[in-house]
């Protein structure tokens, strides 16, 4: 296995330990009910075409799309629950539509498609934001230590890219997509790893970061947690074996 | 700058447990008691000491109640609110009975703990924020939800120093 293909593998290994997953081959080596239950019950995936849209949305938006919305109102301190400033900041991100036809759309009476995308994305984003507050500052692992302002501001790039790996991996598994599609995927996936984080610890901060905005504080969050603590510390460990 | 509302309200046990101080030092003048005992033990104190050790305990009673209730009163005396502004937080610390107005720079606080424990059928929400600023006279000092108006001013209060207590670590429990 070339280098970049093996930092790819790397940047999903907190996955694919939740999952069980094999860690050093493009194989999971997860049992067929096991991939068709993870990826169509999680994923909606059950398809080659279900499998191509759900790569193309986490290489392209993922959550990090709704995370550097709902960052951006809450760090400009919105007064009361922040709806106005998110909806506004997701129909000028332009992904909905031209920004000027779906406000008209928005103002209009009746329902269109355009509208019901919007206010899906709203609800989405809205429990973002409630995640993010509750969790703002108060993350730390036993490595990082406490995470800074600065980290929640750099985003969650890794949580999407982690999810990225594993969901392709799965997909290959099941034949969704080809050696050729694959390979694309963890050339994308060396690259934005290579520009955007210097170690496995600054990944591991921007993963859990996205877990804890995406889910909230729970049980599982600590697990996780747990998992990147390992990847980070353990003299085994894929990342310690292979710095970034 | 942002304002919120935080008063001690009195409560009528209070004023209750207020008198119970007075009643027992009222009762040991008017009704003389030969002795006290202790389980099987009798003390034999000399005349008047019973009487003279029910008073202490009655003052003792007395400054604990009436010393809440001016320490309160106290802790409204500056404006019943805090204030944050850009660079710190204002509130009404209590020393000696008095209120002092007391400023904070968010840069001085080192810790922020955060406690927000749910009702549940055997105890009561707790909902409290403890500031830690060492180089300041008061050192520590808790904010309890329960002397704000509403359960957003205590989100407020939470979401203003996690923006600006950039050298605080935070602690949730």
């Amino acid at each position: 296995m070339d280098p970049a293909a093996q930092r790819a593998l790397q940047a999903g290994l907190i996955n694919s330990e939740q999952i069980l997953a094999y860690c050093d081959s493009y194989t999971t080596g997860l049992s067929h009910d096991t991939l068709a239950e993870g990826l169509g019950s999680y994923w909606g995936v059950s398809s080659p075409r279900e499998a191509a849209e759900t790569l193309e949305w986490l290489s392209r938006y993922g959550h990090r799309f709704f995370y550097d919305i709902v960052f951006q109102v809450y760090s400009d301190g919105a007064s009361g629950e922040g709806r106005q400033e998110v909806l506004e900041a997701l129909v000028a991100s332009g992904r909905y539509g031209a920004p000027e036809i779906v406000r008209q759309q928005i103002a209009a009476q009746g329902p269109c498609e355009e509208k019901t995308l919007v206010f899906s994305a709203l609800e989405q984003a809205m429990e973002m934001l409630g995640n993010l507050r509750s969790v703002f500052r108060l993350l730390e692992d036993e490595v990082n230590g406490s995470y800074s302002p600065k980290d929640y501001s750099a985003g969650i790039l890794a949580w999407d890219l982690g999810r990225l790996v594993t969901v392709a991996r799965m997909s290959l598994d099941c034949k969704y997509i080809g050696q050729d599609e694959f390979s694309r995927i963890l050339a994308r996936v060396d690259e934005e790893l290579r520009s955007n984080f210097s170690s496995w610890p600054q990944f591991a901060k921007s993963y859990i970061i996205g877990r804890a905005s995406w889910g909230g504080q729970n049980m599982t969050l600590g697990g996780i947690i747990g998992i990147a603590e390992d990847l980070m510390a353990d003299a085994k460990s894929p990342w310690v074996l292979s710095p970034l | 700058m942002q304002t919120i509302n935080y008063k001690m309200e009195y409560s009528i046990l209070e004023y209750v447990f207020g008198l119970i101080g007075p009643a027992i030092i009222i009762a040991a003048i008017f009704y003389p008691i030969a002795d006290l005992k202790v389980g099987t033990l009798r003390l034999h104190l000399p005349t008047g000491v019973a009487n003279g050790i029910l008073m202490l305990i009655g003052a003792y009673v007395t400054y604990l109640t009436v010393g809440t209730l001016f320490k309160k009163r106290a802790a409204n005396s500056q404006g019943a609110s805090i204030v944050l502004d850009e660079k710190g937080l204002s509130f009404t610390t209590v020393k000696k009975f008095a209120g002092v107005l007391t400023t904070v720079s968010y840069d001085a606080i080192d810790k922020i703990t955060i406690t927000d424990i749910p009702e549940t059928s055997t105890s009561s929400a707790e909902k409290t924020i403890e500031i830690s600023a060492p180089s300041t006279a008061f050192k520590k000092f808790e904010f309890d939800a329960i002397h704000m108006a509403k359960d957003s001013d205590f989100d407020a209060l939470v979401g203003a120093l996690k923006h600006r207590a950039m050298n605080a670590a935070f602690k949730q429990i």
